[in-house]
């Protein structure tokens, strides 16, 4: 398979429980070497999904095709092609990293690479038993446990939640690094910094639904125009009298900064810096950010009323 | 070395480094027969007669109602039987090895039971040590079967252990294990035919223990067993479950079928 290939394909999936609809028709593609973030609030069905997807639940309609391979038909070839990090799931407390890897590889018809706890940062906890290890290093245990078997396509649903900035660092990292060996990672996550950060395209799911995909830019910039800009200066008269810039709107005043909105923030900056320079006063700091993804999402969120 | 190989391995392992499953295989039933042989063989001086299948009945149950329910429960709760899953762990893996585990430790343990019960306390010896050898294996792999079901079919840790002490309690009063069958009131004794213990004491006595099999019926105990073993593992397979949420009353009330060959035997 070529890092173009089509790694994932999932047309018009459904899955109910009773009366309460969890996928509602969703269809998607992934293409080979990527990382795909899915995201949604709770409920959404991202995990109901994910499980259909790695052959642990039955989909009541619709067509998966992970590298071809049919979950609800031939789920054992899938687990063998697939590396998957569950949200909810562990080792038994007394089992050491090294039994696990050997374990699981076993399974799948494969003797462990002996680097890998190395690679993943945890050769000198292969002899720790499970439950003495710190959250973080359970994490990347998982993670090496999901990867141990060589699977061409990885499946990790909020790998980083709960973790310190720096463990998160380590797994992104680490997540950057099986990308760029052509692996293709579906990725749910809660974390939009995380999806921004990481993702070459995604898809947001609302009420079992596809909401909106496409890459992180191509979403973000589909939503709000509108460009915040702060400004500061050593003399304050931007606080002191913050000036009209043609198309942009005075947000705020407030900690020295005066915020503006605008859809032509070159413009803008350009009046703010003229501004200053008229009244002999000097930039201190100033910010141009686009709205993030994170906002995006809330806007879509309340858009479709979840 | 195959996946089922290694698993296996590494459930024996954990037998002994897991600290409850080591209290629950050997200190908790060695320790008890210790205890139990000291005072049993003075109060009742013909408690020697029946203390060593009795022990061994009680470290079996130990090791299999006490100890494998729970650890069946904690696993899918804890979603370890999920990550199993999408690592290609068979169901039947999952079954099977936790019930070889269970023999092993309890067939060392009866070892030391069988020793012990004889130098320490002038326990009767096996008169037929095959027979002995069979019945232990039977009532073994029973008492894990229906402890492996108990805990695939309990919603959770708390259903678990009441359904394995409405079975434990009763095998220890009614079983034979410390007072001879004889001696319970025979309303009881229908309620004693319910019970893996009870069939395997009855065994022991008939082909094991130099008793004098009873009529054409003497191997009963033994087809109810073997049979409690068939339905129990069919059952097991039928209902196991990977995740909390595929729970329901209707596989609770199949699991009675687990009854099916001990109500069978009080009918015949």
């Amino acid at each position: 398979m070529t890092t173009t290939d089509c790694a994932l394909e999932v047309r018009e999936l459904r899955k109910r429980y009773g009366p309460t609809v969890a996928v509602d028709g969703l269809s998607f593609s992934v293409p080979g070497g990527t990382i795909f973030g899915l995201l949604g609030p709770n409920g959404a069905g991202k995990t109901t999904t994910l499980e259909c997807i790695e052959g642990l639940r039955s989909p009541d309609g619709g067509d998966i095709r992970v590298l071809g391979i049919d979950p609800v038909a031939h789920p054992r070839r899938l687990w063998n092609a697939i590396g998957v990090q569950l949200q909810s799931s562990g080792l038994p407390d007394t089992m050491t990293g090294r039994e696990a890897l050997q374990f699981f590889c076993r399974y799948h018809g494969q003797a462990p690479d002996p680097r890998i706890l190395e690679r993943f940062g945890l050769a000198d906890k292969a002899g720790d038993q499970y439950g003495n290890l710190s959250v973080g290093q359970k994490r990347r245990l998982s993670l090496a446990i999901a990867v141990a078997h060589g699977p061409r396509v990885l499946f990790l649903d909020e790998p980083t939640a709960g973790l310190d900035v720096e463990s998160r660092l380590e797994l992104h990292a680490l997540m950057g690094e099986l990308r760029d060996e052509g692996k293709t990672i579906i990725l749910a996550t809660h974390d939009m910094a995380e999806a921004e950060k990481l993702c070459d395209r995604i898809a947001i799911i609302i009420q079992g639904r596809l909401a909106v995909s496409g890459t992180p830019g191509q979403i973000t910039a589909a939503g709000d125009k509108r460009t915040r800009i702060s400004v500061s200066s050593t003399g304050g008269s931007v606080v002191a009298e913050p000036p009209e810039l043609p198309h942009a709107v005075l947000v705020s005043v407030k900690d020295g900064y005066a915020r503006y909105q605008s859809e032509n923030p070159g413009e803008a900056v350009t009046r703010l810096l003229r501004f200053l320079k008229e009244r002999d006063d000097e930039l201190e700091d100033l910010r141009v950010e686009r709205p993030s993804l994170e906002e995006r999402f809330m806007e879509i969120t309340r858009r479709n009323g979840s | 070395m195959s996946g089922y190989l290694y698993h296996l391995a590494y459930d024996f392992r954990t037998g002994v480094r897991d600290k409850t499953l080591m209290f629950m295989n050997y200190i908790f039933p060695i320790g008890f027969f210790l205890l139990v042989g000291l005072f049993m063989t003075r109060i009742n001086p013909a408690f020697v007669d029946i203390m060593i299948p009795g022990m061994i009945l009680f470290a079996i149950m130990s090791a299999t109602l006490l100890s494998l329910p729970s650890t069946v429960i904690t696993q899918r709760e804890a979603g370890i039987l999920r990550s199993f899953r999408v690592n290609g762990v068979p169901a039947g893996a999952l079954i099977t090895i936790p019930v070889l585990g269970c023999v092993f430790h309890t067939a060392l343990a009866s070892v030391l039971v069988t020793v012990g019960g004889a130098l320490l306390y002038g326990g009767r010896a096996p008169a037929a040590w095959g027979w002995f050898v069979l019945i232990f294996f039977l009532a073994t792999l029973t008492h894990a079967t229906l402890g492996i079901l108990i805990g695939i079919v309990a919603g959770s840790s708390r259903a678990g252990t009441l359904l394995a002490q409405a079975v434990y309690l009763p095998s220890v009063l009614l079983g034979g294990l410390m007072v001879p069958e004889e001696l319970i009131p025979e309303s009881l004794g229908v309620v004693a035919s319910f019970l893996p213990a009870a069939q395997a004491i009855r065994g022991f006595n008939a082909f094991a223990m130099g008793g004098a099999p009873a009529g054409r019926l003497a191997g009963l105990p033994l087809f109810v067993l073997g049979a409690s073993i068939a339905v129990n593992l069919c059952l097991s397979f039928v209902l196991f479950r990977w995740d909390s949420r595929s729970g329901g009353k209707r596989r609770s009330l199949l699991a009675l079928l687990a009854l099916l060959p001990f109500a069978v035997s009080v009918m015949l």
